[in-house]
Formats: C-alpha cells, sequence, structure tokens
C-alpha cells in the first residue's frame, strides 16, 4: 500500500513534468490567435484577441497561472469551441474506449494464440504460415491498411459502412486496422519469450521426468513468460486509449485521436494540455497495474526496490 | 517436439563456454538457406540505397504534367516507365528507388540512437536500482506517455523539418520502449541464483554487465529493434500522411504511400509499389531479426 | 518453404492492391443494384430523404458570432438567416431580414427589418436583435473572430422597424462585409448565456439544430413554419470526414449523399459511377503566389520575381493538374470580384524571358529560393510549380510546417521567411478591397511588400462609395501589382463536390451550402 502511495506520488511528479515540458513546446510552437483571428485582421485585431485570451503575459506568468488552475482542478476552456475542456474530452472518450477494447480484443486473442502456436510449433510449417501473415499487419500503416479494407470490404461488397460511428459494425474495420499493428507487436513477444522458457533447464528437466505438456505449458512455460508479454502489453493499451491519430482519420472516428490532431493544429492549449494529462495519467496507471502484475506472476521481484 | 537435451550445460557457463572460431561457426551453419531470400532482398535494398542512380532510369524529381498518371510499362522518348508515372509525371520506378535511401536512412538511424540510449539506460536503471532506476524510468514514462504524433508535429515545429531533425524526433521518442525491456530484463538476469552468486563473489559491476546482462538483454532489445524498424519507415509514412514528413519532392517511400493512397482508384501503381517495397523490407528485417535472436541467444537450441 | 510462403504472401499484397484498382472500374455497373439498395437503407424513412454530407472538418462553432470559417458556416447559416443576401448567380445584393435599406449619410446606412420573421421557439425577430447580433461580435470582451470584419462600424441602433449603422469613417464594402450577418435571437442568447448558446444554437433559419456530436456529427432538421416556405429536404446530416479518399469510399458506397472538396482527379471517379455526379462552380477563392520582397532573400529583386511569374506554366497547370478544374486570371483576385479588371497584361509561361531576367538579376547560374508552405496547400500545385522554375534555373526549396507554424513564420513583422508562399484567398465579399488590401497593403500582417503609391489608393478605394472611382482605382493598384510583382493569381479555383445523381443542387462562387435550396429526387 505504501508502495502504491509512492507510486502515485511519482505518478504526480511525472504528470506535472510532463505538463511542463508540453507547455513551454507549444508556447514556442505557434500562435492560436493568428489562426482564430478572419484572415484579414488587422496587427491591433490580433493584439485585442491575444490579451483578452491572457497570451499577452510572460510565459513565466502564464506558466504558473496554468499550473495553478491545474491544482483548482481548473483545465480551462477550450480558445476555438469556447466549451470546457472537460466536456470536450468526456464526449470523446468514449468512442476511444470502444475503439481501443476492439482492437485490443483482436490483438490479445490473434497475438498471444498466433505467438504461442509459432513458439510450441517452431520451425513447422505453422510458425512459417502464421509469422507471414502477422507480418504483412505489420509493414503496412494504418492509412493504408484502412483505405484498402474500406475499398474492399465497404465499397465492392457493402459489407461494412465505409466511415463514421454507428453500431457494432462500423467498429469492426477501424479495429482490425488499429490491432494489425499490435497484433503482430504482442505475437512476436509472445514467441520469443514463450521460446525462452523452452529452453530452460527447467522445461527440458520436467519433460524428461513426464510432466504432462498441457499442464507444463499453462503452469510453468505461460507464467514465466508473461513478464515480457505483460510489458507489451500494457504499452499497447496505453497507446491504444491515447487515441490513435491515423485509423481515427481514416475512418472518420471522432475519438480522442482526431481530437489530438484538430487540437494541436488549431493550437488550442488548454485542450492539448488536457489530453496531454490525460495521456500521461492512463498511462501511468497501466503502468503501475504493469508493475503490480509483474510482482504477482514472478514473486522473485520485489516491489517498493528502489525504495528500500 | 521439445526434446530434452541430457547435454545442457552446466549453470552459469552455457554456450558463452563454447571457443570463439566453434561460435562463429555455429551462428552461420544453421539454416541460412532459409535466410538466403531475405538476406538477398536486404542486400539488394541496401545497394540501391547507397546508389540508386545506378538503377534507376530517370530522374525522380523530375516533373512533365504531359504524362501524368500513366500506366506501368509505359514508354516515350525519354524512354520507359517501368512502374508507371505519378501525379506529377515522375517515375514511379525511380522514385521507389531513391525514396530507399530516405526510408532506410531514417528509420535504421532512427533506430540505432533509440535503441542505443535506451539500452544503456535501462540496464542502468535495472541493475543499479534506488534513484537511478526512479529517476530513469518515471522519465521514460513521461516521455512514453505524451502521444507521439502530439510530440513529432510540436518538435517539427520548434525544430523545422529536415531529415536530420525527422530521425532526432524519432529517435527520442522511442528510446523508452528499448529502456523498458532491458530493464526488465536486467532485473530478471540480476535476481537469477547464478548471477547473485557471481555478485557476491565479488565481481566488478562492469564485468557483470558486459559477461552475463548484456548477453540476455541484447536479444530482446534485437526483437524490438527489428520491430522499430519497420515501425520507423511507417511513422515516417504517417508523418507524411499528416504533411509533416520529408519535404518534397524528395521521394520517401512514406511520403509515396501516403500521396499514393489518394489514388488507389485510379492509379493503384502509385501506392502498391512503395507500399509493396516497405512490405519486403519489413518482412525481411524482422526474419533476420528472429534469426539474428535465435543465433545470439546463449539459450536458445534451434532446431 | 519459407521462401516460397514470404514469396506467396508479397504476392497476396500485390495482388490484392491490383484489384482494388482494377476492380472499381469493371464492377461499377453491377454495383449499381446494390449500393441503391444500401443507400435506401433507414435513410429513406416516411419523412423523405435524409441528406447525409461528408464535410472534411468539424465545425469549430455553430454560434455565427464566433468563428467565420468554411467548415462552421457551411453548417450554421441553415440555422441563422442572414441581414441580406447575395444572388449566386449575379452576385447582387438582395433584401433578406432587412427588406430594404437606404444610405443616409457617407457614414450611416438605414435597414428597414422584415416584421414576420419568427425565431423557432416562436419569439419574433426584431430590429433589437439585429442590433444584438452586432453589438456582441463588436464587444471585444466576445472574443468574436469576426471583429474585425466590422470593426468599422461605430453604432448600431435599433428603432421602430429600422436598426441605423454608423460607420467611423465612410466604408465601401460594409454591405458586402453584412452579407455574413447572422441574425440571433438576444433573449434566447441572454437566458442560455453566450457558452451554452454555442452548444444549442437556435436560429430563424430553414433548419434547426437536433444534434451536435462534437467530432462526429450534426444533424439539423426541417424548420417547417420557415418564412420563406419550408424546406423540401427535411433532415441534413453534416459528418466530418477529414480523409479525402474516405470521402470518395463514402459516395462510392453510398454512405454519403454529397462529400466536400473532391479532388480534380477523383472527378473521373465520380464520374464513371452511374450513381454519383460532379458538382462544380467557380469560386471567388483566387490561387496565388506572394513574395517576400522585403526579407533578404533572392526575391527582393523584381527581376527574380518576373522570373518566377515568367517560369511557371498556368496553362498545364489547369489543363492537366487541375483538369481544368480552374482559370486562368491576370491578377490576384477573380472575375467574379468587383474590381477585377481585363485591361493589365497579366503574365504568361515564358521561359526564356524568364532566365533572361534571371541573368539580369545577377543569377546567371541560377538560384535557390524557399517556398514556405503548410499541408493546407495543394501540394502538387507547388511540386509542379517546384518543377517549372528548376527548368528556368531557379532551384525552389519547400519547408513544409503545420499551419500553425506557418503562419506565425510568414506574418511575423521581421519578413524573415523565404521567398515564396501559396495561398487560396477568398474574403467572401466578392471585392478587390478584400482581397489585395489585406494581402498587399504595407500595414497588414500577410503583407511582405511595400509600395506607398499603392497604399494610398487602396486606401482611397476603401472610403469612397463611388463604383466608378473604385474601379479607377483597383485598376492603377493592379498595374503597380503587375509591375512590383509582389504576388501572381494562379488560378480561380473550382468548388467541387462529388454527390448523389438524385440530389439537386448548384454550388455558387461564395461556396455556400443553403440545403434549403436543395432537391432530392428518387
Amino acid at each position: 500500500m505504501k508502495y502504491i502511495g509512492r507510486r502515485i506520488l511519482q505518478a504526480i511528479i511525472a504528470m506535472l513534468g510532463v505538463s511542463t515540458i508540453v507547455f513551454f513546446i507549444l508556447h514556442l510552437s505557434g500562435d492560436p490567435v493568428k489562426l482564430m483571428a478572419p484572415q484579414d485582421a488587422s496587427a491591433k485585431d490580433i493584439a485585442v484577441l491575444r490579451h483578452e485570451l491572457g497570451l499577452d503575459q510572460p510565459l513565466g506568468t502564464q506558466y504558473l497561472h496554468f499550473i495553478g488552475n491545474i491544482f483548482k482542478g481548473d483545465l480551462g476552456y477550450s480558445y476555438i469551441q469556447n466549451v470546457p475542456v472537460i466536456n470536450i474530452i468526456a464526449s470523446r472518450f468514449p468512442y476511444t474506449l470502444d475503439l481501443a477494447l476492439g482492437a485490443l480484443i483482436l490483438s490479445l486473442f490473434f497475438g498471444i494464440s498466433i505467438g504461442l502456436l509459432s513458439a510450441i510449433f517452431r520451425g513447422k510449417w505453422i510458425e512459417k504460415v502464421l509469422m507471414p501473415i502477422i507480418l504483412i499487419g505489420q509493414s503496412m500503416p494504418a492509412f493504408w491498411t484502412g483505405i484498402l479494407l474500406i475499398m474492399f470490404l465497404s465499397v465492392h461488397l457493402h459489407l461494412f459502412p465505409s466511415s463514421g460511428v454507428g453500431g457494432i459494425k462500423s467498429l469492426i474495420l477501424p479495429s482490425i486496422t488499429l490491432a494489425s499493428l499490435s497484433t503482430a507487436t504482442i505475437a512476436r513477444m509472445t514467441r520469443s519469450s514463450v521460446i525462452d522458457q523452452l529452453d530452460q533447464d527447467y522445461v527440458r528437466t520436467a519433460y524428461s521426468k513426464g510432466v504432462g505438456k498441457g499442464r507444463l505449458l499453462v503452469r510453468h512455460i505461460f507464467r514465466n513468460s508473461a513478464i515480457p508479454i505483460i510489458t507489451i502489453v500494457g504499452l499497447e493499451i496505453a497507446n491504444l486509449l491515447g487515441g490513435a491519430v491515423i485509423t481515427e482519420t481514416i475512418f472518420a472516428w471522432p475519438g480522442l485521436g482526431q481530437l489530438t490532431i484538430q487540437s494541436i493544429s488549431s493550437r488550442d492549449f488548454p485542450l492539448v494540455q488536457a489530453i496531454v494529462l490525460l495521456g500521461s495519467a492512463i498511462f501511468i496507471g497501466v503502468n503501475l497495474i504493469t508493475d503490480l502484475l509483474y510482482a504477482k506472476v514472478d514473486p522473485r521481484i520485489k516491489l517498493g526496490r528502489d525504495a528500500s | 517436439m521439445i526434446k530434452p537435451n541430457i547435454e545442457t550445460p552446466q549453470l552459469g557457463e552455457r554456450n558463452t563456454a563454447l571457443p570463439l572460431r566453434e561460435k562463429r561457426l555455429k551462428f552461420w551453419k544453421r539454416d541460412w538457406f532459409q535466410m538466403l531470400p531475405f538476406s538477398v532482398i536486404i542486400v539488394i535494398f541496401v545497394i540501391v540505397a547507397l546508389a540508386p542512380g545506378w538503377i534507376a532510369n530517370h530522374n525522380p524529381n523530375l516533373t512533365d504534367l504531359a504524362i501524368r498518371l500513366k500506366n506501368p510499362g509505359f514508354h516515350n522518348a525519354t524512354g520507359t516507365y517501368l512502374l508507371g508515372t505519378d501525379e506529377l509525371g515522375r517515375d514511379v520506378f525511380s522514385r521507389v528507388m531513391y525514396g530507399a535511401r530516405v526510408s532506410l536512412l531514417v528509420s535504421l538511424c532512427s533506430v540505432g540512437v533509440s535503441g542505443i540510449i535506451g539500452g544503456l539506460l535501462g540496464i542502468i536503471a535495472g541493475y543499479y536500482g534506488r534513484i537511478v532506476e526512479t529517476i530513469i524510468m518515471r522519465l521514460a514514462d513521461m516521455v512514453l506517455s505524451i502521444p507521439f504524433l502530439l510530440l513529432a508535429i510540436l518538435t517539427v515545429a520548434v525544430l523545422g523539418p529536415s531529415l536530420f531533425n525527422l530521425i532526432v524526433v524519432l529517435g527520442l521518442v522511442r528510446w523508452p520502449r528499448y529502456a523498458r525491456v532491458a530493464q526488465g530484463k536486467t532485473l530478471a538476469t540480476v535476481n537469477q541464483d547464478f548471477v547473485k552468486g557471481v555478485i557476491a563473489l565479488g565481481a566488478k559491476s562492469g564485468r557483470v554487465i558486459i559477461r552475463h546482462i548484456i548477453p540476455e538483454v541484447i536479444p530482446p532489445l534485437i526483437v524490438i529493434g527489428t520491430i522499430e524498424v519497420g515501425l520507423m519507415i511507417i511513422y515516417e509514412a504517417s508523418l507524411s500522411f499528416i504533411g509533416l514528413g520529408v519535404q518534397p519532392p524528395t521521394a520517401s517511400w512514406g511520403t509515396m504511400l501516403s500521396e499514393g493512397q489518394q489514388y488507389l482508384t485510379q492509379a493503384w501503381w502509385l501506392a502498391s509499389f512503395p507500399g509493396l517495397a516497405i512490405f519486403l523490407i519489413v518482412v525481411s528485417i524482422n526474419m533476420f531479426g528472429d534469426y539474428i535472436r535465435d543465433r545470439l541467444d546463449p539459450k536458445s537450441k534451434r532446431r | 518453404m519459407s521462401k516460397a510462403l514470404g514469396f506467396s504472401s508479397i504476392l497476396i499484397v500485390l495482388v490484392l492492391a491490383v484489384l482494388v484498382g482494377c476492380s472499381s472500374g469493371l464492377s461499377a455497373p453491377s454495383d449499381d443494384t446494390s449500393s441503391k439498395t444500401n443507400s435506401g437503407n433507414g435513410k429513406n424513412s416516411a419523412q423523405g430523404h435524409t441528406l447525409v454530407v461528408d464535410k472534411a472538418n468539424d465545425p469549430s462553432t455553430l454560434d455565427p458570432g464566433l468563428q467565420y470559417n468554411t467548415d462552421s458556416y457551411t453548417v450554421y447559416r441553415n440555422i441563422f438567416d442572414n441581414l441580406i443576401h447575395r444572388d449566386p448567380d449575379t452576385q447582387k445584393i438582395l433584401p433578406w431580414v432587412a427588406k430594404s435599406w437606404k444610405q443616409d449619410s457617407p457614414t450611416q446606412w438605414t435597414f428597414t427589418i422584415r416584421d414576420d420573421i419568427s425565431f423557432q421557439n416562436g419569439d419574433k425577430l426584431t430590429p433589437d436583435d439585429v442590433k444584438f447580433s452586432l453589438d456582441r461580435i463588436l464587444d471585444p470582451s466576445f472574443k468574436s473572430p469576426q471583429y474585425s470584419n466590422f470593426s468599422d462600424i461605430s453604432k448600431v441602433k435599433a428603432s421602430g422597424n429600422t436598426v441605423i449603422i454608423t460607420t467611423s469613417k465612410p466604408s465601401a464594402t460594409l454591405l458586402s462585409k453584412l452579407v455574413s450577418l447572422s441574425i440571433v435571437p438576444k433573449d434566447y442568447v441572454k437566458k442560455k448565456g453566450d457558452k451554452d448558446f454555442n452548444l444549442h444554437p437556435m436560429g430563424s433559419g430553414p433548419y434547426a439544430l437536433s444534434e451536435w456530436k462534437q467530432g462526429d456529427q450534426v444533424v439539423l432538421t426541417a424548420n417547417k413554419d420557415y418564412w420563406n416556405g419550408a424546406p423540401e429536404i427535411k433532415k441534413v446530416v453534416f459528418r466530418n470526414v477529414p480523409n479525402a479518399a474516405s470521402r470518395l469510399a463514402d459516395l462510392q458506397s453510398g454512405k454519403a449523399d454529397i462529400a466536400f472538396s473532391i479532388n480534380p482527379d477523383d472527378v473521373s471517379v465520380v464520374k464513371s459511377d452511374p450513381n454519383l455526379k460532379v458538382f462544380s462552380a467557380p469560386t471567388e477563392r483566387v490561387a496565388y503566389l506572394a513574395f517576400n520582397a522585403l526579407g533578404d532573400t533572392p526575391t527582393k529583386s523584381v527581376k527574380v520575381r518576373q522570373a518566377i511569374a515568367y517560369g511557371i506554366n498556368y496553362k498545364s497547370m489547369i489543363s492537366s493538374l487541375l483538369n481544368g478544374y480552374g482559370k486562368p486570371v491576370k491578377e490576384v483576385l477573380t472575375p467574379v470580384s468587383f474590381g477585377y479588371t481585363d485591361s493589365i497584361a497579366g503574365y504568361s509561361y515564358n521561359p526564356s524571358k524568364a532566365k533572361a531576367l534571371l541573368k539580369e538579376a545577377g543569377y546567371s547560374n541560377g538560384v535557390t529560393v524557399e517556398f514556405a508552405s503548410s499541408p493546407a496547400y495543394d501540394q502538387r500545385v507547388i511540386q509542379a510549380i517546384q518543377g517549372d522554375l528548376s527548368q528556368v534555373g531557379i532551384k525552389v526549396k519547400i519547408a513544409s510546417t503545420d499551419q500553425a507554424t506557418f503562419l506565425k513564420k510568414v506574418q511575423d513583422p521581421s519578413h524573415n521567411w523565404g521567398s515564396i508562399r501559396m495561398g487560396n484567398w477568398s474574403c467572401s465579399c466578392l471585392d478587390a478591397d478584400g482581397t489585395i488590401y489585406p494581402l498587399f497593403h504595407s500595414n497588414t500582417i500577410w503583407s511582405s511588400y511595400s509600395n506607398k503609391n499603392f497604399d494610398t489608393i487602396v486606401e482611397q478605394a476603401r472610403t469612397t462609395t463611388d463604383e466608378d472611382q473604385r474601379k479607377e482605382a483597383y485598376q492603377k493598384a493592379f498595374q503597380i501589382l503587375q509591375d512590383d510583382v509582389p504576388g501572381i493569381g494562379l488560378y480561380q479555383a473550382y468548388a467541387i463536390y462529388g454527390g448523389s445523381k438524385h440530389l439537386q443542387y448548384k454550388p455558387d462562387a461564395q461556396e455556400n451550402f443553403f440545403v434549403a435550396d436543395m432537391k432530392w429526387k428518387e
């Protein structure tokens, strides 16, 4: 418990660090006022708008103001939409969650089973069929996979809607697109960690002593090879929840990914900051769970070692 | 399937005890023919990347609006356009050849940068633990937790667009992946009895790291590295898709694919050939990576 | 074994890609029935057809007092009525909410407001609402990005059935600007508050908002009590589909009835589909190049700027790259706008003259110039220019950053941004003042050019209301621009939409999208 408390403290520090980095890069990288003002605005009009948004104050003052508001729980209003950023994110997050879940189910199922199979049947034809198939997914950018899927399954076969949200059917193509990358990553990590275990002495010994294959696999091999797999899966989950910019763009999916890209390109500072905060919170949360799981699967790893 | 091996070397000794010459022999002798097609593909692409001008029969950046979007095999007075022409009348074949250089340069360099930074930091974190681990791993978390494209767009905005900056951006964004795996593997290795024994016997840290930890850490890093090479090519493509990749008219497979994607219905050859090139090189590097991983792994007994 | 598999998978990918390309041409006729039933599914209810519109971006706001970009007003102009209206064919300004107007003095206008218009909640539209709609934009604390459109207005007064607008100096373009003023309900806005009003806008227009799922879609339903007659199409869904290839796929699969911003090269795909047709119109939008004539770059020399102007093959750009969806222009303005003149020579493709000018400028061995750009501009046009100019010895280096960085760079007062940039300008006012003043007057954020004579002429032209005087002034102004070449017009841009053959719609020069004017015929 003490361990978890300390990790949460670290998380808060990390999130502050992330916000600070992003705050300064953002403010260096462009000017939202120029994007908001009409194209023929005069320098004076722009100055008025800038003052109204508080962007004419020194960067340090703005930063203190920003950090102060975060601690008050106030993430501010979107410059462009004029709505509390919390509301905007809350309206988008469910879509990202749907898509992430769809992609995660696909990639966990196919990733782990294909990884396991190709480890067990290493060198056999099964591996030689499965691995290249996995690699196809991995060697195509999402915008290419996505448009090929749309062209085939929507435009020519009319099986799925070509874009947008609407029922489980509309979730399938974007999930496949998004999952194709993580499936490959998970499958390869599974394969290599299981192979690691298969080569361990204890497996050979157990096997020679006549321990059942299935039991060996479930009780020992998979358990022991779980750590790298958990690491990778954790990273993938955090990635998926952060929003899939390209997939969402291709499929007109209204999740966080599209919101991210829109808010960056319009330099909607409060919105970008809030998305970054959410992203790092998710990421650090998933990480914490991953680390807790490490200890569960492998009791030899002691939690909180770094504090003792 | 899994055959028990009675001749398993003793704990802590393993194959590393084999004489160097024999090891080298062992490294290459098995299954090398299976790797042949992939090695050939890699070698071909590397040669192409080094000297695209030897193979390309046109200037890859020469536009000619009169011959836009011509089918593969089109030819006129200036020669044959083996893979057709693109939306500005440039030769797709020559652009794929010249694109090899940019795509391979970006992906290999950024993987090298991030792999070395991440691997070293991960080992240091895992081995020394305590405050060192906390600082490094939390920093890694921070970098990992900023959405990749956000960091990329902002960095390109601040640094300005260029090939070198692209490599810097990709390298800086990706090191935490290696660090996390290296740290996890180091942690597991340090906790193994034989390593504990070696440390207890008073072995120097540097020696433990080089002799026992690095050999354990490198195989998973290579697996990640080979995945990442492909990913980097694809990320470069994604950055091109949002308009922040390599600057036109320079060809890279990523920019060709993202521009060609818009022409899929009326000119399939624009995206398909760079797509194929990416596919070939990613599969080959991955296969090769697996092979090297099996060879480097002191425990692996590939049948 | 693995070799064979490796190659077979490669083959699969290639075959897949080829199939997509080929089957699109082959299977189109056989798709006819299936896609028809598909588009019929659920979209045709008892209330008639629901029009599904694929736009490239979500509206930033639906409060007409705030954002003023095409993505937003395409949607909200269907919810609100504008003070006055421009005829899409003749470009003449016609009555709408204001049934008549007169100019009392050079700085004062009186508008008579119709008394038969009601908002969608039943409240009457009054001159007070008109005054309120203007006042809130002029209130600095409202932070309206449209402030500068109306900043000449010093006072708005409602009296009886009229609204009296006073400007601080004579304004030639007041009426053109007022065409874009949407009337919002004062009491409703006051009650809701500005923030809530943006999420739940309500106006007097032909459509009412029924749902706005941000980032996804906006759903509008017909206002059956609309004062100008209930619209024929009863329901409209504006979707947000950023990727052009996805919008095209939506059209082909029957998911969308009309899609915005179709690439000229995709026109053939739309035309070859028996269910689809192309809607297009020349707009008041001009594609142009602007030069940095003030910074420390080769384009500081007028000879280099002229060389560039002579080095671009405009004709082949329009005929092949744009597939004819563009019209040549002589200046940085389109012929539909007030002030356009045919009397100046313009620039046409002349590579030998370009080379000669370059030599005169002292660059006989060629010169390198930087082209500042962002993903918002057509990369193909920029690369075609790059290709053309390389033929005359001008090496163009493209520096593309995202839009925010691009604006910061080119609008910086230090004029340190490279040599050339591209733009697509539309002032939505059909007037030379809205184009060449902000682009080339030395005091504006866009201009990297300075000419006192030019400044005086365009300043005078904006404060005169005499049409002939203004025409003459702009002719002089364009002659100066012709000699100094701070910028060149590339072509008059077209709006290209792809849509269902059942849809009847006529796009206009102002890129308006009034759904009430459309019809659906099965």
